[in-house]
């Protein structure tokens, strides 16, 4: 498996924590039915969600390359909202999540953040919202590598599982675990929250 | 087209393609959400209504253009540029419609 520099997966608004995962875009997929979004760092996502892609990941970061630090929508076949600025990936999939419902489309949408991003305020928003409509259909991934300035007192989970959400802390390398808590789905109305837990940042 | 004021107008007429068309939805933050009362009760999924929201609700908007519905989102002028300007500028590649004053 493909292991990029943990600079790679760095958001260039946050220089000085290079090794945190800040995936804010979201992409979506339609896989046997049911639709994934997530957010993620453009190597993965090139990896992921079109293999005949891997062929320009020699270019990574380079200059003419069409795969840049962060995926953009308009050069990267797969990725559907460019990322980079944070907090928009958590609201775009509650739109994602309020359209399939609309439409009658029983799919799943997943959705990756990581928790500094959360601190901004846009999430929020969504939080709140998404309990309230009863998006059970929607699982937030959050990666939580202790990377906020301000972390949030007793945890991600506390805020979401306040504002209506299930919410459930694995270890992050542990995919059997990881799996479990994926597949598991709510039979009431509210939304999943999945923190992945990994080492700290150094 | 007489009679009714803009604000109105556009309610009547959303409403309008709300009834006539499945892929349309109407996305809402508090404002003008009395004007689509009756539509929400025929489209209670496509008749969003985000609160006092105004980033989520053009990032709803956005999503559920994404999934390939033509949503409608509506909301002052000024509420939409001075807190929602970020979303606007990267939602604006994909296919929603933004109606305000």
């Amino acid at each position: 498996m493909l292991r990029p520099p943990r600079r790679w997966m760095c958001c260039g608004c946050c220089t000085t924590r290079c090794s945190t995962l800040l995936p804010s875009g979201l992409t979506t997929r339609r896989v046997t039915g049911s639709s994934s979004a997530r957010g993620t760092a453009p190597a993965p996502i090139t990896r992921c969600s079109r293999p005949k892609a891997s062929c320009r990941l020699p270019t990574f970061g380079g200059f003419d390359s069409p795969l840049g630090y962060h995926p953009d929508r308009n050069l990267v076949p797969g990725a559907e909202v460019s990322s980079g600025s944070l907090g928009h990936g958590l609201p775009l999939a509650v739109g994602a999540a309020l359209g399939l419902r609309a439409q009658g489309i029983g799919a799943r949408v997943v959705v990756l953040v990581g928790d500094a991003e959360l601190d901004e305020g846009s999430n929020a928003e969504a939080t709140e919202f998404a309990a309230a409509a009863g998006l059970s259909a929607l699982t937030v991934v959050a990666v939580d590598n202790f990377s906020a300035t301000w972390p949030w007192r007793g945890g991600l989970e506390t805020r979401f599982e306040v504002a209506g959400w299930r919410a459930v802390r694995v270890d992050g390398r542990d995919h059997a675990s990881l799996a479990g808590a994926l597949a598991r789905r709510t039979e009431s109305d509210a939304p999943n929250l999945v923190v992945v837990e990994v080492e700290a940042a150094s | 087209m007489t009679g009714l004021a803009m604000r109105e107008r556009f309610a009547a007429t959303a409403s309008e393609l709300l009834d006539e068309d499945r892929s349309v939805a109407v996305v809402l933050a508090d404002i003008s959400v009395s004007m689509f009362a009756e539509a929400a009760a025929r489209h209670p999924d496509r008749v969003v209504n985000v609160g006092i929201r105004e980033q989520l609700l053009v990032n709803v908007g956005a999503g559920m253009a994404m999934t390939g519905m033509r949503p409608v989102v509506h909301t002052f002028a000024t509420f939409l540029v001075e807190r929602g300007f970020e979303q606007v500028k990267l939602g604006s590649p994909i296919k929603a419609s933004v109606v305000c004053w």
